[in-house]
């Protein structure tokens, strides 16, 4: 779910990782960590569905 | 490039794309330019056209208070539990 609200907040309200970690309650460096992450895994479900 | 300074610098990159800067860098991993490719076309795209955008925010604000209010029971209870071990 957290990862869910990130990507809304990024992609649709294309905040930055420090107003996206106000909302959200943690640090900065954390939102970036997730995102990348979340990156990496929508890159891994994309590969197996081609 | 170490693990840190790749998540630090997707984060910068997406953001400089958000502002319209577009830097081509040949330098950056395969790997890490796909991601990128992907984090552009998610910024690219507007999910939310043929909904209700007002109700999309405030659901997405009714999600990140209730994940606010799991997280503090969650740290009540861990607190709890430190000051009186079962």
């Amino acid at each position: 779910m957290r990862e869910r609200n990130i990507v809304a907040l990024k992609f649709g309200g294309n905040l930055k990782n420090k107003e996206i970690a106000g909302i959200i309650d943690i640090t900065e460096s954390n939102v970036g960590v997730i995102l990348y992450r979340i990156m990496k895994k929508l890159k891994t479900e994309m590969e197996r569905e081609v | 490039m170490n693990k840190k300074s790749i998540e630090d610098k997707f984060s910068v990159d997406i953001d400089a794309y958000f502002n319209g800067i577009e830097e081509i860098n040949e330098e950056s991993d395969e790997n890490y330019n796909e991601l990128l490719e992907i984090g552009k076309s998610l910024a690219n795209k507007d999910f939310s056209k043929s909904s209700n955008k007002e109700a999309v925010c405030n659901k997405a604000l009714e999600n990140i208070k209730k994940y606010k209010g799991e997280s503090v029971m969650k740290k009540s209870n861990k607190l709890l539990l430190q000051q009186h071990p079962l």
